[in-house]
């Protein structure tokens, strides 16, 4: 794991994950907030 | 009754299937989700399995476990796909019409796409995006104790653009934790520019790669692969040596899709890239792997296509307008 110190956080996040796909993903759970696709995207492209 | 078909029960169809149940009367509404087998991979893990960091039996379960009740589960091939007279016709149970269709067969590396690929493959070239591709590249990886290792990418669009890059990252961790990353030339061939598809990340990418000694060839259009001489070959005449090649196929969709003529010649179905549905099939919707959108093939995406479908489809049956818009948003 030493040479993952810089991304040791995203990597347990990716092994992580692996619960939330089986658990809250595959069920169709909502996980957030229908403009939440939408965040810090240009509006004027999706408008057109 | 009325009917909605799901084809396909991976990522996007289960999830739609599982939405959907929620969401519609059951006293008014069939659901039938079709899937070609009931293994449901979890896709990110074939990743890990090369490394011994998941488990071959963690990464695969059952689909029906995934689907919930009030849904019918049907296992076998598709035959085809008639939008005009709205008939599944399945390989070995029978034929399903439908009210609503939901697509999400997905997509597939094919080796064969390039020449000579398919003859090496298990030999002396290796893939990680099936099941039985990452087992057989583990075995492969734990026999290696030095040369040049190849990653090639044969052209996009791939599923998860960003694995392959992973793949390198993870391959130079687990050769210095074997000892062995000084007696391996890791090389990263790929059609593309430089480490990734985008310019900024490509930039911070190629330093990391510079950073771990990953040689990356760029602007690489491989057109076959001589296993006898262990050389990949660009349609340039460009060659690149290896003692073992981690390669990513060419991805296709369904051949039943184009078999059924509503996909392209790749296999991926044609769709407004905001609504997700087919022109002049106001009841069908695709989403995830299969469609001929260009976003990400990966799983994240499905995951916000699916939350449009929910949105429209309710819409639809309610005869209201459908204001929900896909930004090919992956995360």
């Amino acid at each position: 794991m030493g040479l993952l110190k810089d991304t040791k956080i995203n990597h347990i996040s990716k092994l992580l994950f692996k619960w939330a796909y089986y658990n809250l993903l595959l069920s169709g759970t909502w996980l957030g907030p229908p403009s939440l696709q939408l965040a810090g995207k240009r509006m004027e492209m999706i408008k057109k | 009754m009325k009917k909605l078909v799901i084809l396909g029960a991976g990522c996007g169809g289960t999830m739609m299937a599982n939405k959907m149940r929620k969401l519609l009367d059951r006293k008014e509404w069939d659901i039938t989700i079709i899937d070609r087998d009931n293994h449901h991979d979890y896709q990110p893990g074939y990743l890990f399995v090369p490394f011994g960091i998941n488990t071959e039996k963690e990464i695969r379960k059952t689909k029906r476990e995934f689907i919930k009740p009030g849904i019918t589960f049907v296992i076998s091939e598709l035959a085809n796909v008639d939008w005009e007279k709205q008939v599944i016709t399945t390989e070995t149970a029978g034929k399903f019409s439908y009210d609503i269709l939901i697509m999400s067969t997905g997509c597939e590396t094919l080796p064969e796409e390039v020449e000579g690929l398919a003859e090496t493959w298990n030999k002396t070239a290796y893939g990680f995006y099936s099941y039985d591709d990452c087992i057989q590249l583990k075995k492969a990886l734990a026999q290696f104790e030095g040369g040049r290792l190849v990653i090639n990418i044969a052209e996009m669009p791939i599923k998860c653009p960003v694995a392959p890059l992973e793949f390198a990252f993870l391959v130079d961790w687990h050769l210095h934790e074997r000892g062995i990353r000084d007696k391996v030339d890791l090389q990263f061939v790929t059609p593309l520019t430089g480490a990734f598809t985008k310019p900024v990340a490509t930039q911070v990418l190629n330093q990391a790669c510079k950073e771990k000694n990953i040689n990356i060839v760029p602007n690489f259009a491989i057109g076959a692969v001589e296993g006898d001489r262990k050389v990949i070959q660009a349609f340039d005449g460009t060659e690149v040596e290896y003692d073992l090649l981690v390669s990513i196929p060419p991805n296709f969709g369904s051949q039943v899709m184009i078999d059924s003529d509503v996909a392209d010649p790749m296999g991926y179905i044609p769709v407004d890239k905001h609504t997700l549905q087919p022109e002049g099939h106001d009841n069908v919707w695709v989403l995830g792997d299969g469609t001929n959108v260009p976003t990400s093939k990966a799983g994240a995406v499905a995951h916000y296509q699916a939350d449009v479908l929910e949105e429209n489809i309710m819409a639809y049956i309610n005869g209201e307008a459908q204001h929900a818009r896909s930004d090919g948003h992956a995360l």
